[in-house]
């Protein structure tokens, strides 16, 4: 069970984790690609701006390299105008740079074989214009005078140090300058400065660690980064500019792109980290949890256990076979105990000694184990002190003795009613502990005196004080009394509205039940207080003790004859172990020897059937088996209050098929109807009454 | 009845036409300009301005210039032809000259002088010679307009 237990949180653990952690991936790549996208926006944005920027710039740089070839080709024939023209170029412009006119040499011969016009603007009104041409500064070999030369527009130069101009590095616009032929006969320069596009570079700062570069159209870095980290991980994104064939790329550091969402996940991979700690918790918490509980269950399935192995045990120390005594059949006597718990504290007990029975019945304090204890203490006590004396009081007195003092420490103690009836004459004598005083059935009496409370002096309950005194009382039963007994749990039997049953009602059932067997009489009683609670919980254990004094009968049957004429009973508890006491009871009628084998097993095989499908749920209940003969018929009659229950409709048994192919049940009624030459059901009153016949030849 | 349909038809007709003649009559009212416009036009053939020899080739300046107005008349680019020629004077004596050969942009270069410099300009399209109302002061090593902003010229028709 623990493995199992353990193995389901694990499995528990294992799924909400993986499920954790596809969420978690899930969400953490869905929001990589979100940032990318939008970081690729952004920079994209970025990038045109500068693309803008840059062109703007450079067109209005071609557009004065443009303008100045013009103006040059148009005063070819002043060699000066180079000059002004430089300088109106250099003055044309919105920032500050270099610019030249280079001539082919010898162009002009006055000017000498290199002849270079540069002017440089350091601001709008300061701008330094001088002749650089020289054998040492032979411009005919830089890359822009070439590919000037070879070109009829505007084109664009490499990065070069300008070391005749502003001394920084540059790159240069070239365009060539035709004379009134159409040959090229100088070049136009307008450099631009490395340092105004690192300038618009670093401005290009997406996020603060990134950077950008600007490449030529051959892929020559113009403007590098300088602060790329080796062995970094780089997002690049780069644009054209149109205008110059160059490239502009913006390198984002990963780490620096997806530092937030790096962050956060930290954070969630640390709390799903919590998040399943905790869950190992709960679920090594809810093993030990369930380890305890089914413990628990466990420890309360050994005491269900013990409890009713202590129940089976009490209920064996109560009479249970009724009629009792096979030598006096018509002293008819009667008990039920209905604990409110497993077990519980009431008790009843008779037996005969010298002609005299000897009977009890009490009630200890409280319920449940303790007075099952004390009852069971009481009851062998009882037996024990009326083994040797004949007075009730003296016996209570003795009683009383031993369940005081140190032995009692629970301080419980017990009401308690014992009576000594003479069998001879029927003089009873008895001393009442503290108990509810029996109501006598006078056979012979008038409707008004016919039921009678025994009068009862009021002596202390068992337990209470040592060395009281109890006092006895005598009364005298007439042939045909009955007795009737009961504890407190009859008179104080609630209903759902918290009514009493009350002596009242135990009046009026008697007085219904009077001319009744005493079986009979506690069993319309038992009906009568259920039909009162309704489905109310049982409070209170419940006792019931009848008897019935017959001594004439006594005299007039012997025990071997009455078979052939008399009506015979027997009440059982539903109790599977009574079905002994069932054997012995048929016995005892002294059916035909031939007869009694098979008798005994249909009789005992429908008794079962009751006892085990009439009261379902461990309902206490009774089973009423009567037998009469009649005309040369055995008549046996078993009545139970318990559900409806035919055991004549029960499907007969295929007797055919093998135990293991043939449907459960059955086999039981079948044995019956095979033994008993007639067998009925009928619902009468509220009971189920199964009539069993079997002809006597 | 159909005879008398015919007659209220015609009589629609001509009412229509009299609208539409009435119409016409409004559509070009005479401008202020139409006679300034005669002006511009000439019948002159296009100078030989030549720079003069007799210059200071110590002092230059230079100048870019975009035909603004003749007469008050504002130039497009349809008025300026290849040919064009712009010039710069001091009194009668020419120091720079430019004729237009793809662009509608002159680039003077203008040679020493002294005292102010006039602009003249001859249209190819208008066959007349225009000159600037006011002329500029000649400075050495100055630029009258840039490549990126040209001076415009505010000219008439030089008597």
């Amino acid at each position: 069970m623990k493995n199992k237990t353990n193995k389901s949180g694990l499995w528990i653990i294992v799924i909400a984790a993986i499920a954790l952690e596809a969420i978690s991936c899930t969400m953490y790549f869905t929001s990589r690609s979100a940032i990318r996208a939008q970081a690729e926006q952004r920079a994209k944005t970025e990038l045109r701006k500068a693309e803008l920027e840059i062109e703007l710039h450079t067109v209005e740089l071609e557009t004065v390299a443009r303008a100045l070839s013009l103006f040059v080709e148009r005063h070819l024939d002043h060699p000066d105008a180079a000059y002004s023209a430089t300088r109106l170029a250099a003055a044309s412009l919105s920032s500050n740079t270099s610019l030249a006119v280079a001539f082919v040499p010898d162009y002009y011969p006055g000017k000498g074989t290199y002849y270079e016009v540069c002017s440089s603007r350091f601001s709008k009104d300061s701008i330094y214009t001088r002749q650089i041409g020289s054998a040492e500064h032979d411009y005919t070999q830089m890359e822009w005078f070439q590919n000037g030369f070879a070109h009829d527009s505007c084109w664009w130069s490499e990065p070069y140090l300008d070391d005749s101009g502003s001394g920084t590095f540059v790159v240069s616009c070239s365009h060539p300058v035709y004379d009134k032929n159409g040959k090229v006969v100088a070049v136009v320069c307008v450099d631009l400065a490395l340092d105004y596009l690192k300038a618009l570079s670093e401005d290009l700062q997406v996020y603060p660690n990134s950077t950008s570069t600007i490449r030529s159209s051959k892929g020559r870095d113009i403007v590098r980064p300088q602060d790329t980290i080796a062995g970094h991980k780089y997002n690049n994104f780069h644009e054209e500019i149109d205008a110059t064939g160059w490239h502009i790329e913006i390198h984002i550091p990963e780490d620096e792109l997806f530092k937030d969402l790096n962050h956060i996940g930290s954070i969630v991979g640390v709390l799903m980290l919590i998040g399943i700690a905790m869950l190992i918790l709960i679920v090594l918490y809810a093993g030990r949890n369930n380890k305890r509980l089914v413990e628990s269950m466990a420890r309360n399935q050994s005491m269900e256990n013990e409890l009713h192995i202590a129940r089976s045990i009490q209920m064996a120390m109560l009479p249970t076979r009724f009629p009792p005594f096979p030598d006096y059949p018509d002293l008819n006597a009667y008990g039920l105990v209905i604990p409110a718990k497993e077990v519980g504290g009431d008790l009843f007990d008779f037996y005969i000694r010298e002609s005299k029975l000897l009977f009890c019945i009490g009630d200890v304090s409280g319920k449940g184990v303790p007075a099952s204890l004390v009852m069971a203490m009481t009851r062998s006590l009882f037996r024990s002190f009326t083994s040797y004396l004949d007075s009730p009081a003296q016996v209570m007195e003795q009683m009383n003795n031993s369940l005081t003092g140190e032995q009692n420490k629970q301080n419980m103690f017990v009401t308690l009613f014992i009576g000594a009836l003479d069998l001879t004459n029927g003089k009873l004598i008895y001393c009442n502990g503290g108990h509810d005083a029996p109501v006598q059935i006078k056979k012979n009496a008038s409707d008004a005196d016919i039921l009678a409370m025994l009068p009862c002096k009021a002596n202390l309950p068992v337990g209470v004080i040592a060395d009281f005194a109890y006092e006895e009382q005598e009364a005298a039963l007439q042939e045909g009394d009955t007795l009737f007994l009961y504890t407190d749990g009859l008179t104080e039997a609630e209903n759902g509205a918290h009514e009493l049953f009350g002596e009242q009602k135990i009046m009026t059932q008697l007085q219904a039940s009077r001319d009744k067997l005493p079986g009979a009489i506690i069993e319309d009683m038992q009906a009568a207080v259920a039909a009162f609670v309704g489905g109310a919980e049982q409070s209170d254990d419940l006792t019931m003790f009848c008897l019935r004094y017959m001594p004439s009968a006594v005299r007039r049957h012997a025990s071997a004859a009455s078979y052939q004429s008399g009506h015979h009973s027997l009440v059982m508890r539903n109790d599977i172990e009574q079905i002994p006491t069932l054997a012995e009871w048929i016995d005892s009628l002294g059916v035909p020897a031939d007869l009694n084998m098979p008798i005994n097993l249909a009789i005992e095989e429908a008794v079962s059937n009751v006892m085990l499908y009439a009261y379902p749920d461990n309902k206490s209940g009774q089973v009423l088996v009567e037998f009469v003969k009649e005309n040369g018929k055995l008549v046996f009659t078993i009545s139970d209050s318990g559900i409806p229950f035919d055991p004549t409709q029960t499907p007969e048994a295929d007797i055919s098929l093998s135990a293991e192919e043939r449907a459960i049940g059955g086999l039981g009624i079948h044995l019956v109807r095979q033994i008993m030459d007639e067998v009925r059901y009928a619902r009468k009153d509220g009971k189920n009454v199964l009539t069993l016949v079997k002809n006597e030849n | 009845m159909i005879m008398k349909n015919k007659w209220i038809m015609a009589l629609v007709c001509v009412g229509m036409c009299a609208l539409v003649a009435c119409k016409d009559s409004k559509k070009e009212p005479a401008t202020p300009d139409q006679p300034q416009t005669e002006d511009i036009y000439g019948n002159k053939s296009c100078p030989a301005w030549v720079v003069s020899n007799d210059y200071d080739y110590t002092t230059s300046m230079t100048a870019v210039i975009k035909v603004g107005t003749l007469n008050g008349k504002t130039i497009g680019e349809s008025d300026i032809k290849v040919g064009d020629v712009m010039a710069a004077f001091s009194g009668d004596k020419c120091l720079g000259v430019d004729t237009l050969k793809e662009e509608s942009i002159f680039y003077l270069y203008i040679i020493g002088a002294e005292g102010d410099v006039t602009l003249r300009y001859y249209s190819s399209h208008y066959k007349n010679i225009f000159e600037q109302e006011a002329a500029f002061p000649f400075k050495n090593d100055d630029s009258r307009g840039t490549f990126s902003d040209p001076f415009k010229t505010t000219m008439v028709v030089k008597k």
